[in-house]
């Protein structure tokens, strides 16, 4: 069985001390008996997520799906000078190309209601896009129902992201989402699984426990 | 019968007299459907597969799409969408008009020379502003971030989007690179570069 797997630093691994043997995907592969293919990143945007699922991959290569989404105020743009996709993070538009842009992106253009309204459509898109191809799905995110804590423990978290707090009303620390518990089939950031310290990542039991609720969810998929 | 349309001005019926000309009515008369046409003028691909993500699919009996221009895109300025547009097609200001959209806009690019010249931005409630440095943070996008290779790579996901979300529904048609080609020199013109009414008839014989 090859499983498909994507999403930002959660589920790529970030802060474990050995991501790719301690993530969730490569113990539940094992748990398995499948192959796993990653295609994480660390700081990734939902744009990319679904760039990758829709146009570099193949999906129908693959026989089972799991996909996390993540805070979709992040985007991302075509870098000339690196010949590649760079991501785009709210809350640390400094060390990148183009970064006034970036920071005016977020102060002037950006709204909370567009970054809601295309992160419903790209979850939308991602699952219409597996069911067309007959791929089961779960679909997951890092972002928490209704409240939520936003981790500034980036040095970078500076002038942009204050200005984009002071434009959304937000306090340091946590804002709101319109997010509903049924827009997605898997809420990573649940009290049940262990993160570091201020929330940032799922530590090694946090990764543990998320593949084991993954496997039953798969096991329960393939049983009905 | 109920058939869905949408793109931009090319499927809305730009310039045309009788909006009873465009090709959206021919189809619908043809199957004897409804005509349900959601397209607006300056509409970007990221509209276009917003509102047809929005919509249940399932009550309709076909689907015909207009990809646009993939530079093109869109923002929520905190009451209403805005389709942001360069200045290909701007009326009367436009030296481009009836030539193959995508060369032109594609080989403006590789030349360096960024359409950062005119470009408008429109509402969803009709307003329409065309300008030239009044909005410096859409003009400084296309001078500095946009680039062809971001745009054609989302018209390819967003192409992907409509043909999983539709599937045999689906007549995907354009005047970017995917899809059923409109931007024919068979097709006649109009002035500002839109199907005349001869040609809505061909592309509906085409496509339907």
């Amino acid at each position: 069985m090859k499983i498909y797997i994507d999403g930002c630093s959660w589920t790529w691994g970030a802060e474990l001390e050995k991501p790719r043997k301690q993530r969730f995907s490569r113990i539940l592969c094992d748990k398995l008996g499948a192959e796993e293919y990653n295609y994480s990143r660390c700081i990734a945007s939902n744009n990319r997520i679904a760039r990758n699922i829709l146009v570099n991959h193949n999906i129908a290569d693959y026989d089972f799906a799991i996909v996390q989404m993540t805070y979709p105020a992040r985007t991302e743009f075509w870098n000339q000078e690196d010949d590649k996709f760079q991501d785009v993070n709210e809350m640390n538009p400094g060390p990148i190309v183009n970064a006034d842009w970036w920071k005016d992106y977020y102060r002037l253009i950006y709204e909370e209601e567009f970054g809601d309204t295309y992160e419903l459509m790209f979850a939308t898109a991602i699952r219409s896009h597996c069911k067309a191809n007959n791929v089961p799905l779960i679909l997951a995110t890092r972002r928490r129902i209704g409240k939520e804590e936003v981790v500034i423990s980036d040095p970078y978290y500076s002038v942009a992201f204050a200005d984009t707090a002071k434009k959304f009303g937000w306090k340091f620390g946590s804002h709101c989402n319109s997010m509903k518990e049924s827009d997605f089939d898997f809420l990573m950031q649940d009290d049940k699984y262990p993160t570091f310290t201020n929330r940032s990542h799922l530590n090694e039991e946090g990764h543990i426990r998320v593949a084991e609720d993954l496997e039953r969810m798969i096991l329960n998929r393939i049983d009905t | 019968m109920k058939i869905y349309f949408d793109g931009c001005s090319w499927t809305w019926g730009a310039e045309l007299e009788n909006r009873e000309d465009r090709f959206s009515k021919l189809i619908a008369d043809h199957y004897n459907a409804e005509e349900c046409n959601y397209s607006e003028c300056c509409s970007s691909n990221n509209r276009i597969v917003r509102r047809l993500l929005d919509t249940d699919i399932s009550s309709y009996d076909k689907v015909f799409i207009q990809m646009t221009l993939p530079s093109r895109t869109e923002y929520y300025d905190g009451e209403v969408w805005k389709q942001v547009n360069l200045g290909v097609y701007a009326p009367k200001k436009s030296i481009f008009a009836g030539r193959d959209i995508r060369n032109v806009e594609r080989r403006r690019f590789m030349k360096g020379k960024k359409m950062t010249d005119l470009f408008s931005i429109k509402s969803e409630t009709g307003e329409e502003t065309w300008g030239y440095s009044y909005n410096k943070d859409w003009k400084d996008y296309y001078r500095y971030v946009y680039t062809p290779e971001l745009g054609e790579t989302y018209e390819k996901m967003f192409a992907n989007i409509i043909r999983s979300y539709c599937g045999s529904k689906l007549v995907l048609t354009t005047i970017g690179n995917i899809g059923i080609n409109l931007d024919k020199s068979k097709y006649p013109r109009m002035p500002d570069g839109h199907p005349t009414k001869e040609a809505h008839r061909m592309i509906y014989e085409d496509i339907h």
